[in-house]
């Protein structure tokens, strides 16, 4: 009988011990909760907070925080109970209680395991230093003492050059070690700039020789990434950049077909050579980069017009359009989307934050109720609802939470929500300066210019604006925004008001 | 012998409760809306006159319509119809409505600190014609509709189907209770 008595015994104490265990985690847990991390990203200068919990005397932080800080897309598998992040081009994936990752399919080991807590998945701070440093390219530092994390954002590497001669022109190869994203333009025959955001030299990297259509390359190596400089011959009349894999690289091949039309300048594709007597130089003022932002898109239609128009088509040509005339005035343009894909409004200032845009322009139509209504308007961003902070975590760490779309935060810092709040003069200017341009240019009612508490500028780290050039409900408008000649003179308009601005802020000393 | 086994196995429970407890109590609590003011059965009837604000056809100005309307005495029943009456559009010549068609509005929640919660039915958001002016128009024929029959009111914050919205139509942010004296 003895020892059956003394086996009851043990499984009761192993069960109350593991009780007692669960109790001190559950309450651990919970109450170490709201904790918060200002998450910082170098060189965009973002901003944002991260919730922290310790467990067992380890760092673990909010799966969902990370990946929005990582701009990371989430998929969650309930089946098989794993989140995939998509972290860039990689891919990383992790489960609850789980001391293995894996990135790109290859299995990393973490000394702590995934902890689910409540529903959230919570990640050990080795994480973040290993698997998805390695995904971002990027150096993570945490410091505990500041509350503070911060993302050494390293952008793609510059390895190597090359000139291929094809039969149909030259090619400049520029070999990088991952994917990137680029801006390309052409002020005057003769030389194509390029621009990586982020992206550093290796200190390898060898001259290229001239060669075909190439006469040289010169690369230059500033905070903000790299630029390109390629000088080619009088004959050359085209040209086209595109990013390619296996290798990852990025290819301009020159030519001297002269083709039709000038395509769109977006991230890739090829455009025409643009003649222009001005003298291209470097400009005096930083703003050099635009970011356009086609309102809507996917299933995300905006407004049918009468005519069965999408809002989000005549968006996406009116910038396309305006990304052409912006290149012309020396302009690199960059779009939140250049097909018909759906895109959040908070990842559309967010796209703009990360490329280190200097500029961003918000495209869509105005729509009423009836056809009565028309005209064009320019806004930009005045906070009207009510923002305040939500205070949390004082106890544990003296930081404040601040909600999602509040105000400055306690310590100066801002976050990601009103990020706007701290260029709205400049964001005034600018609405001001497109407005002008159009009234001039647009024989429609002028509908003004002024402040919205605008969702998609909300975010954005730089001046911003939001266009409406004619009413998509109004029959009259409706065929305007089908009409080329319509959406040139728009176009033209909207970046003769961006280069306005520019000249404004040059002269002011900015 | 066995005594002394359910008495372990007791204890074992009595701590899993007090876990349970522990674990409920620590928790925060679910965000709910407020329950003061919900909606009440109609108390009684009278006759009233009440202000609602449309949109002026052209989309450049509002305009505010005086209705006799026959309304319940709690506040916010009273709210509800008068919202449902601004949902109906305008009987004023040269107005439009404002809230797109077929919007049910399904509850009004007032809370003691000068806010209201209202909760709309999902055609506020799939009927709306979009565009900036056409969804800040909405906004405001709400708000002040709201602030004029009911001087207290400070913020309104908009709700679909009882969820936060981040815009009606893509546009003005709604994630935040609008301030009335920005959008009156």
């Amino acid at each position: 009988m003895r020892p059956v008595v003394s086996e009851t015994c043990r499984t009761c104490r192993v069960l109350v011990a593991l009780l007692l265990v669960l109790c001190c985690q559950v309450a651990c847990a919970l109450s170490a909760r709201g904790e918060t991390y200002q998450v910082q990203l170098v060189p965009a200068g973002r901003r944002e907070t991260i919730e922290v919990t310790r467990i067992e005397g380890t760092a673990y932080f909010l799966l969902s925080d990370v990946a929005r800080a990582a701009v990371a897309s989430r998929h969650w598998n309930p089946v098989t109970g794993k989140m995939t992040l998509a972290v860039g081009s990689h891919t990383l994936a992790v489960s609850a209680d789980n001391q293995f990752v894996s990135l790109d399919g290859s299995v990393r080991n973490l000394r702590h395991p995934v902890l689910l807590v409540e529903g959230d998945l919570w990640v050990p701070e080795q994480l973040l230093h290993g698997p998805l440093s390695e995904a971002l390219n990027s150096d993570i530092s945490i410091d505990h003492a500041l509350f503070e994390l911060v993302i050494y954002k390293l952008g793609a590497r510059v390895l190597d050059m090359s000139i291929e001669q094809r039969p149909e022109g030259s090619a400049l190869q520029i070999a990088l070690n991952d994917r990137a994203p680029f801006a390309v333009r052409s002020r005057n025959r003769g030389r194509i700039d390029l621009f990586l955001p982020a992206a550093t030299l290796a200190d390898s990297l060898s001259a290229v020789e001239s060669d075909g259509l190439i006469h040289s390359v010169d690369t230059a190596q500033s905070e903000d990434g790299v630029r390109v400089t390629v000088r080619v011959a009088p004959s050359a009349t085209s040209y086209e950049a595109e990013m390619r894999s296996d290798p990852f690289r990025l290819e301009v091949v020159v030519s001297s077909e002269r083709e039709e039309s000038i395509p769109p300048p977006l991230l890739r594709g090829s455009r025409q050579l643009v003649g222009d007597s001005d003298p291209f130089g470097a400009l005096e003022t930083g703003i050099e980069t635009v970011m356009i932002d086609p309102g809507h898109g996917g299933t995300q239609t905006g407004r049918i017009g009468p005519s069965g128009l999408a809002e989000k088509d005549a968006t996406l040509a009116l910038a396309e359009m305006t990304a052409e005339y912006l290149q012309r005035e020396g302009f690199y343009v960059f779009m939140t989307r250049s097909s018909d894909s759906e895109v959040p409004l908070k990842r559309r200032s967010e796209i703009a934050n990360l490329s280190g845009a200097d500029i961003f322009v918000s495209i869509h139509c105005g729509s009423w109720y009836s056809g009565a209504a028309g005209g064009f308007r320019v806004s930009y961003y005045e906070p009207a609802g009510e923002r305040r902070y939500q205070t949390g975590g004082s106890e544990s760490g003296g930081l404040v939470r601040v909600s999602a779309g509040a105000g400055p935060g306690p310590a100066g810092s801002l976050v990601w929500g009103s990020s706007q709040e701290a260029v709205l003069e400049e964001s005034g200017s600018l609405a001001r300066a497109i407005h002008a341009s159009l009234a001039r240019s647009v024989d429609i009612r002028d509908r003004g210019v002024g402040g919205l508490d605008l969702a998609v500028l909300a975010g954005c780290t730089m001046p911003a604006a939001l266009i409406e050039p004619a009413y998509i409900s109004n029959p009259y408008e409706a065929a305007m925004l089908e009409d080329d000649a319509f959406l040139r003179r728009a176009a033209s308009a909207i970046a003769t008001g961006i280069a306005d601005h520019r000249k404004a802020m040059r002269r002011r000393g900015n | 012998l066995s005594l002394r086994g359910a008495k372990l196995i007791a204890v074992c429970v009595g701590i899993a409760a007090v876990a349970v407890i522990i674990a409920l109590v620590v928790r925060e609590p679910a965000r709910e809306l407020p329950e003061e003011g919900v909606v009440v059965e109609e108390l009684g009837e009278g006759v009233q006159s009440v202000l609602l604000t449309f949109a002026s056809s052209g989309a450049t100005r509002t305009i505010d319509e005086r209705r006799e309307i026959v309304v319940p005495e709690d506040r916010a029943s009273r709210a509800r119809k008068i919202l449902e009456e601004l949902a109906e559009g305008p009987e004023t010549a040269g107005a439009v409505r404002t809230i797109p068609v077929g919007t049910k509005i399904s509850s009004v929640i007032f809370d003691d600190t000068g806010g209201v919660f209202v909760d709309f039915s999902p055609e506020l958001v799939e009927n709306h014609p979009g565009g900036s002016t056409g969804e800040l128009f909405t906004i405001r024929s709400i708000v002040r509709t709201l602030s004029l029959n009911f001087p207290d009111v400070e913020r309104v914050r908009v709700l679909v189907d009882g969820e936060e919205i981040e815009t009606i139509a893509g546009h003005i942010d709604a994630s935040v209770p609008f301030l009335v004296e920005n959008y009156r």
